[in-house]
Order: structure tokens, then C-alpha cells, then sequence
């Protein structure tokens, strides 16, 4: 392999070259008031930032789900949108959580609402989420998921946030945009709920009474 | 009733075991650019929304018919000479050209000595990593086409274009000329999406934090390709290690029988990718025979043939005969990386499987699976719980991988 012509000391070994310096990764608070200046760059930035780290987030609160790059749009569009609400812009990954899961408690608050509309079951859609899980985890994370469905949907999310992404309750009732008293409340009652259901998951059953599968 | 503490455990240890598999999800991709796309204005929210409330019920006037006719719309197809590739296959060039033609017209034809691997075939596109060597694309522009190309710690988005890439992975070497369309570059020096156009030609190194994009460096038009041999059918390698060009066998000092072995029947199924035939070819006996018989390539292949068809333990049984017969080779090292992987995917024995994982790396420290190797090695170490020597690799990968497929759990090993 021919050794790279490139050189900022000598341009002229590069006839007809750009030699472009190497641009320094711009912080939070510098991408920010980008981003609420409309700087074209910026948009793209923030979603090579914490794309990654949303979808995350969404596929904890929804489980495996066929519209999470949906979601994941639409988590980036309502943030651009809201920018200007954005007081500290240091933040953004916070702000981002949050506008993450206030999108899909939406989305589930109006897939409740629509059930009677639904065409196509949603356990026959294409699983996109974790194609390369073993299929012993993705049975049992099926299960989890489907029991967190039948959870308040309110409990489910810091369930979903505090045991399954293992947040702290601080950053889980930041995101949430509720006390930690609350969301000790809601981790409480969702457990209670979650394993009263357990029975009805064959898979898990051997947790109950504090067994193993 | 709260949580017992082991079940808390178990769900914690349950959601972590998803996170690295998220990282190679294709949607990310067209949410960006659907993202990238859409008009935002924070003054526009209350219209937008407006807006999304009519696109809703438009698509509800779709219907039924409509929307299953969306979900039944079937991934790309991968074929090389006629044969279907598998997903996850690795594609290893050897000493020819070889065209892989995708089923929306698109084709990627790998150079003589290039390795690259499907990572997975999706409805619009496909993502490709290419480990090695040198790629040229020609991506059918379809409107909806989405395509990714993995070289190291780069990607490569295409809509629809003409391009080559080539990647050296020993220095993080980057060089892709654009004959036709725009792509869009990321990672390493380049930073956020780079975009290119055509006639540019993009040189970059990971190594020393610079890139070059030269203009008018290539032709914008692409001259016709050389027509591809049409020789011998050479297929999905997932597991075979390919021979040197520089020696003929990797055979480790030359321990491979003086005489060629002729082609078999169940070597011709298997280089076309009918690994079960080859199986079946084999099942009436002969399978020791072989493994005692061939060169260290063929034996390679035929440890596929078991595995693909089946018998994981045969596999096994090929793959340590390999190792037995030409110790201290690159082939008996890329046994090592299959067997890890057997006991890895195939049997759930993970702690067998970081011991191969770990002879790997001895044996080829910087071989070309060794980051792979070291990402299944510290996934392997994790799920038996040796969580110590875990850390200690992962601050090892995230100062060589910053970007690798692995650094994600890497990181989340490392977090005080």
C-alpha cells in the first residue's frame, strides 16, 4: 500500500487536493447553540451523536418493535423542533432521553387507543430489534416485553428505564420528568405487577417464588 | 411482591445482553437521512403536527391490503455465480475477481485478494463490512435504495452510485474514488457524514487523523469494468481461511500431501453454497478419510460443509484435525476463530469458546479477525461472569476500536 500523499507541510505534493485539518469533536454545549443558530451541520451531528443511544432508549420502553426507526425520526424531528426550549446546553443527551420517551409513551398511548384499527397483529411483524440475540434471550426478552405491555404504561417505562437498563433513579426521573420519590413509587408497583404476572409466561415461570428459569 | 434480587439480576443482565446487537440494526441509516430530509422549524412544530395528523389518516385510508403488502416485500437477494449467499457469509476473493449480484440489480465485485462479509440484506439495501482488500459498487439508484459499506471504523452511504473502496485494516487505510453519484463518509478522522462527489477521490487515515479528498482525481464517468473470470465458482467462505497469494498453501511448512487432491463431489455442491448436499454427499462415509486426506484450504471448507449441514461436532472434529495437521499456520489460527465461534453460537459454551477465542489472538495477535476475536472474547467473558478480566480487554479494545462493532460493551464494562 502506497504510503498516503498527504502532507499540510508540503501542499504542492498534492496536485489538484484538498488537505482538509482534522476537525476537533464539538461538545455539547458547542452543538447546541448550533443547533438553535440552525447551523446546517448541526442536525447531522446530533443524530451521528446519540442515535445510537435513543434507539436505545426506545427499544427499552417498547421492546422490540417494527416502527422504532419511526420513533427514532421522530424523537429527532419533535428535539430540533423544541431546541429553543432547551435551557441548559450542556444537556442534551437528557433532553434527548426525555423527548425519547415522551415519543413512545405517545406512540403506546395511541396504539391503546387505536387497537381496533390494528391490521396486522403486532407479533406478526418482522422482529427488526436484536436480529443476532440468541434465540433463549430472545424468547425470554419477548416474554419480559410482553408482560411489560400489560403494565400501566407509566410504571412500565421506569421499569423498563431503572431494571432493565439498570439507570439510576436520579437520571431515570430525569428523563421521566417526575420526583424520585415517584419513580421509587412507580418502580414499586410495577414490580409488584410484573410478578403477578410472571406465572403466565411459560418461560418464566421458574422465577416465581424466587426460582430461575 | 418486589423483585428478588436475582431476578433483578437476571433482567438487568438480560437487557445489557441486547445492547451490542443493537449496534449493527440497519434502520438507523434511513431514519438518519429521512431525519435529514425533513424540513424542521420550531415555529412549524403545531403545523407539523397538523401535518403528520393527515399523512396518519391518509395511511389509514391505505388499509389493510396496503400495509401487508409493505411488510411482505422481501429483503435484496446475494448471489455469486448463480448461488445464494447466506446472510453473516464471508466473501473471500482469492486470486480472482468475484462479482456478487444483488437481486435489485445492484453488484459489488471484490478485487483479487479481498475479503468483505454481508452483514445483512435488507428490503432497500444492504450493509457489507469490507475487511480487507478492494470493493467496486455499482448500486442500482432505485429512490428508496439504502446501502451501507463498513471498511474499520468508516461507512460509506450510498443512495445509488459507482464507486471503489479499498481498506487496508493493518494501517486503517481508507481510499474510495467516486465515479458516478454521491456517497456520504463517516468515521475516524472525517468525522460526522462527509459527503462526496463524483470525480473525488477520498484518502484517509484513521492512523494519523487526516484525509485528503482529491477533485477531478477520477474519472466522473466509469470506464467498463474487465470482464470477471468466470472460473471456478468461489462462494461464501464463512469459515474458510483463504490461501496466500504469495504461498499457494497454507499448509504450514509444507505438510499437505505432495499430491492435489481432485474436486470432490461434495467440494463442487459446497463452493456453490449447497453446504447440505455436500453434507448429505458426505454422510454415507469418507468424512475421516477426507480430514486425513486434504490440504489445509479444502479442509477448511469441508469443516463448513459440516457445520452448515449440520453436525456441529464434526465440525469441530475437521477443524482440530486441521489444527493437529498444519500447527503454527494462518489456517490453523482461523481454526481456532471457528471453533471459538462454534461454541459460541452453535452450543452456548461460552467459556470453551473464550479459551479458542483467546488462541486465536495468541496465535495472530493482529490477524484479521483479532478484533472480532477480542469483541466475542469479551462477550464470552461476560456471560461467564468473569467480569474482572473483561474490563481489563475492554480498555484494551476501546484504545484500539474506539469505533469497533464491540465498543459499546466495552464501554459499558469500563464505566467506573
Amino acid at each position: 500500500m502506497p504510503r498516503l500523499p498527504v502532507s499540510s507541510s508540503d501542499p504542492r505534493s498534492v496536485p489538484r487536493a484538498a488537505v482538509i485539518p482534522l476537525r476537533v469533536p464539538e461538545s455539547d454545549a458547542v452543538l447546541s447553540r448550533a443547533l438553535q443558530a440552525g447551523e446546517p451541520w448541526a442536525g447531522a451531528a446530533l443524530f451521528d451523536r446519540y442515535a445510537t443511544h435513543v434507539r436505545r432508549v426506545l427499544v427499552r420502553v417498547m421492546g422490540p418493535d417494527p416502527e422504532i426507526a419511526d420513533l427514532l425520526q421522530d424523537v429527532f424531528v419533535a428535539a430540533l423542533a423544541s431546541i429553543d426550549r432547551l435551557s441548559d446546553p450542556n444537556a442534551l443527551k437528557a433532553w434527548l432521553t426525555r423527548t425519547a420517551i415522551f415519543t413512545a409513551r405517545g406512540r403506546i398511548r395511541r396504539r391503546t387507543r387505536w387497537r381496533f384499527l390494528r391490521f396486522v397483529g403486532f407479533d406478526e411483524l418482522p422482529d427488526p430489534a436484536a436480529p443476532e440475540v440468541d434465540p433463549e434471550q430472545r424468547q425470554a426478552l419477548a416474554a419480559v416485553y410482553r408482560l411489560l405491555a400489560q403494565l400501566p404504561i407509566n410504571d412500565r417505562i421506569v421499569f423498563a428505564l431503572r431494571v432493565l437498563d439498570g439507570m439510576e433513579l436520579a437520571d431515570v426521573a430525569r428523563a421521566c420528568g417526575i420526583s424520585v420519590a415517584t419513580v421509587k413509587r412507580r418502580v414499586i408497583a410495577a414490580e409488584r405487577r410484573f410478578t403477578s404476572l410472571l406465572p403466565s409466561e411459560p418461560s418464566l415461570r421458574g422465577w416465581v417464588k424466587g426460582g430461575a428459569p | 411482591m418486589s423483585l428478588s434480587p436475582e431476578l433483578r439480576e437476571w433482567l438487568r443482565r438480560l437487557g445489557a445482553a441486547e445492547d451490542p446487537h443493537l449496534e449493527g440494526l440497519a434502520p438507523l441509516d434511513e431514519a438518519r437521512e429521512r431525519f435529514l430530509s425533513t424540513e424542521v422549524s420550531p415555529r412549524g412544530s403545531r403545523k407539523a403536527r397538523y401535518f403528520v395528523a393527515a399523512a396518519a389518516a391518509a395511511l389509514l385510508g391505505l388499509g389493510a391490503y396496503g400495509l401487508s403488502a409493505l411488510y411482505r416485500e422481501a429483503p435484496l437477494e446475494a448471489r455469486v455465480h448463480g448461488s445464494a449467499l447466506l446472510a453473516e457469509a464471508w466473501i473471500d476473493s482469492r486470486a480472482q475477481r468475484l462479482p456478487v449480484a444483488f437481486s435489485d440489480g445492484s453488484e459489488v465485485t471484490l478485487e483479487p485478494e479481498s475479503r468483505a462479509r454481508i452483514v445483512e440484506l435488507g428490503r432497500s439495501g444492504a450493509v457489507m463490512a469490507i475487511e480487507s482488500g478492494e470493493v467496486r459498487a455499482q448500486i442500482v439508484p432505485t429512490g428508496r435504495a439504502r446501502w451501507r459499506f463498513k471498511a474499520g471504523p468508516y461507512t460509506v452511504r450510498v443512495t445509488g452510485t459507482e464507486f471503489s473502496v479499498r481498506f487496508s485494516p493493518e494501517k486503517d487505510l481508507l481510499r474510495l474514488e467516486l465515479r458516478h453519484g454521491s456517497v456520504v463518509v463517516s468515521g475516524c478522522a472525517l468525522g460526522e457524514a462527509r459527503p462526496l462527489r463524483a470525480g473525488e477521490v477520498l484518502t484517509s487515515s484513521c492512523h494519523d487523523g487526516r484525509f485528503e479528498i482529491a477533485r477531478g482525481a477520477v474519472a466522473a464517468k466509469a470506464q467498463p469494468a474487465p470482464k470477471p473470470a468466470e472460473a471456478e465458482p468461489l462462494v461464501p467462505v464463512p469459515l474458510a481461511p483463504g490461501p496466500s497469494p504469495k504461498s499457494p498453501s497454507t499448509t504450514g511448512g509444507g505438510r499437505t500431501p505432495p499430491t492435489a487432491v481432485g474436486p470432490a463431489e461434495w467440494e463442487a455442491l459446497a463452493r456453490a453454497g449447497e453446504y447440505r448436499k455436500a453434507w448429505a454427499r458426505l454422510a454415507g462415509g469418507g468424512f475421516e478419510a477426507e480430514c486425513e486426506r486434504l490440504d489445509a484450504e479444502r479442509l477448511a471448507l469441508l469443516a463448513d460443509v459440516a457445520r452448515f449441514g449440520g453436525s456441529s461436532e464434526q465440525a469441530l472434529g475437521a477443524l482440530s484435525t486441521l489444527r493437529r495437521r498444519f500447527p503454527g499456520s494462518s489456517a490453523a489460527a482461523n481454526a481456532a476463530f471457528a471453533i471459538a465461534r462454534i461454541h459460541f453460537d452453535q452450543r452456548g459454551a461460552y467459556a470453551d469458546a473464550a479459551r479458542w477465542f483467546r488462541t486465536y489472538l495468541k496465535e495472530q495477535p493482529r490477524g484479521p479477525l483479532a478484533r472480532e476475536a477480542q469483541g466475542r472474547l469479551m462477550e464470552a467473558l461476560v456471560r461467564t461472569g468473569s467480569h474482572a478480566e473483561a474490563r481489563s480487554l475492554a480498555a484494551a479494545y476501546l484504545e484500539h476500536n474506539p469505533n469497533g462493532p464491540y465498543a459499546r460493551l466495552a464501554r459499558s464494562l469500563t464505566k467506573p
